[in-house]
């Protein structure tokens, strides 16, 4: 878990980190190309984010969601430089921010995923979007606003509003994140790291447990 | 297996297998639950179809704090159907594409409970109209405009369906969970029904049934033994409902990880922090001390609060700059978070506080 001030320093931390060493400003990499932001107003309300190009997978293949409707959803298996060559391939706009749970004392992804029109991408839509890794769960419950599986307590994704914007948005549930996190951090701790380091490690494990389910 | 049955005498009787909730605790509960808020609902009036009854578009109605907008759907679709429309609109008519914003222009929550809103709505009037006693805009309807199409999908995402809220209410009751005890435990240890009960209980507005399997996971009001033993200064400003110990450690308000609170100021983010229900020294957490330590410039620290406040638990000095709104009741300062985390909370176990500005 952190505090409030652990994750201002993390992300602040991570973000001088991968500035300093990518040469470009494209969000190649799960984590370049964030920026800090704060509350016009308020203290304590700061967060991570950074926008991204998604695409729609070509309907080729052999995943399937259950959809509500009785449909099969298709979902192919993913190839990001194949999508991102494809300039035929429909794209939409990503908003991603990484926000700190005021609940679960973690840091959280939220994200908006839109169209060329500025309309957010229904959850079902979203699904086809590269933003998400094949099989990412076994038997996912899925609704046109929630995914579960069946033996969690909390949704995996689920809407809510962002703490900072207040805007609606879809994210995933920091519920389990803290156990996942420090078990990583147990194998990759070395003595003598700053607090710095280690926050900033913290949070490059926590990308990595996100990366687990989604491409950034 | 533990029915919410109540008694008149407290302390409570804690060790029997049903947990009896105390008298005052209840009264608290129903309260909360019975409170309305007068809500004006009324078509666009840009998009009253053609033939509609001009004149009668608003519906009117006393509507359950602990409610949610997308409950209240389908009596205004039904009066709209029945007075305003005629039946060629009505059969057009599709709740999938309507919204609801404020005369001012701000989009609604619907997944928020009503009574958030209207406090919400409040305490942003409280800033723009400094020129009104606050009781007064607490008297009238929330003028409340229904879209019937294009709804901004940009800013709402999601339809108000009554699926959708139930998600959300349940995502809040299991965050609830989790800052009171650390884990969910209690909300999962919930059988299905139970689950689906709790939800429907709000729908149907029925005290009895959300009590009967909410007071599994609500903590009680009455203190653990260890709190409020003979020698703590506290005791004397708590509620005479908590007087004596009696409950199980494990079940009491003041034996909670924390007490789940957001602070609602106007127009700004809610301020989520970690409150425990005791301070450090082991005297009971109050509003004010938590306002203060959070918004010292609204709430400034002031000394301990004189005896004579809990003759007038209402007083407020003159020079007070902000108020909170708990449940549309200014709260008394020495109010104990752990108290209201028990008795003032909304139905998805959240106590929420609105902090609106005094006249200057």
């Amino acid at each position: 878990m952190l505090t409030r001030a652990q994750f201002d320093a993390a992300c602040k931390a991570l973000i001088t980190r991968y500035t300093e060493s990518a040469s470009d400003f494209i969000a190649v990499s799960p984590l370049k190309g964030w920026a800090w932001n704060e509350h016009s107003t308020y203290p304590n309300f700061g967060f991570m984010s950074r926008t991204v190009t998604v695409f729609r997978r070509p309907d080729t293949s052999a995943h399937y969601f259950d959809d509500p409707l009785g449909e099969e959803v298709l979902e192919e298996e993913h190839d990001a430089t194949v999508l991102s060559a494809t300039s035929e391939t429909e794209s939409f706009t990503c908003q991603q921010y990484v926000v700190f749970s005021s609940t679960f004392r973690v840091p959280a992804f939220y994200f908006l995923l839109s169209d060329s029109s500025g309309s957010p991408l229904p959850l079902l839509e979203v699904l086809k979007t590269s933003l998400f890794k094949i099989n990412a769960w076994d038997n996912p419950e899925v609704s046109s606003y929630t995914i579960s599986l069946p033996t969690a307590t909390f949704p995996l994704l689920s809407h809510g509003d962002h703490p900072t914007l207040g805007i609606p948005c879809w994210y995933f549930h920091p519920c389990e994140t803290t156990a996942v996190v420090d078990e990583l951090m147990r194998e990759v701790a070395q003595d003598g790291w700053s607090e710095e380091a280690r926050l900033a490690r913290w949070l490059e494990m926590w990308f990595m447990v996100v990366c687990s389910v989604v491409n950034l | 297996m533990a029915g919410y049955a109540t008694t008149r005498h407290h302390p409570a009787q804690g060790g029997g297998k049903d947990r009896i909730t105390d008298y005052h605790t209840t009264l608290f509960r129903r309260l909360t639950w019975e409170g309305t808020v007068p809500l004006e609902v009324r078509v666009d009036s840009k998009e009253l179809p053609a033939n509609s009854n001009r004149g009668l578009e608003c519906y009117y109605v006393q509507a359950p704090r602990v409610s949610y907008l997308p409950l209240l759907m389908p009596e205004i679709r039904r009066y709209l159907m029945d007075v305003v429309f005629d039946e060629a609109a009505a059969s057009n008519l599709k709740e999938e594409d309507w919204w609801f914003e404020t005369e001012e222009g701000t989009l609604l929550k619907w997944h928020w409970p009503i009574g958030l809103i209207y406090d919400n709505h409040t305490i942003s009037v409280s800033v723009r109209a400094a020129a009104s006693h606050r009781p007064a805009s607490q008297s009238l309807p929330l003028r409340i405009i229904l879209h019937l199409v294009s709804p901004p999908t940009e800013k709402l995402m999601l339809a108000p369906s009554p699926e959708a809220c139930k998600q959300a209410f349940m995502g809040q009751l299991k965050e609830a969970d989790f800052i009171r005890w650390g884990n969910t435990k209690r909300i999962t240890g919930l059988r299905k029904a139970e689950q689906d009960g709790i939800w429907e209980s709000i729908k149907e507005h029925n005290f009895d049934e959300y009590w009967r399997i909410a007071s599994k996971v609500t903590p009680s009001a009455t203190p653990a033994p260890s709190v409020g033993s003979p020698g703590n200064t506290s005791m004397h400003v708590r509620p005479p409902s908590i007087d004596a110990g009696g409950v199980p450690e494990k079940d009491s308000a003041y034996t909670v990880r924390c007490v789940p609170v957001r602070i609602y100021l106007p127009d700004g983010p809610f301020i989520q922090e970690l409150v425990p229900p005791l301070l450090e020294d082991g005297s009971p957490h109050s509003l004010y001390h938590f306002l203060s330590t959070h918004l010292p410039l609204l709430f400034p620290p002031r000394p301990n609060l004189p005896v004579s406040s809990r003759v007038n638990p209402t007083a407020q000095t003159s020079t007070d700059l902000a108020y909170a709104l708990v449940q549309g009741v200014v709260s008394p300062p020495e109010a104990e978070i752990a108290w209201l985390g028990a008795c003032l909370t909304g139905a998805d176990g959240w106590l929420n506080i609105c902090i609106g500005l005094n006249r200057t």
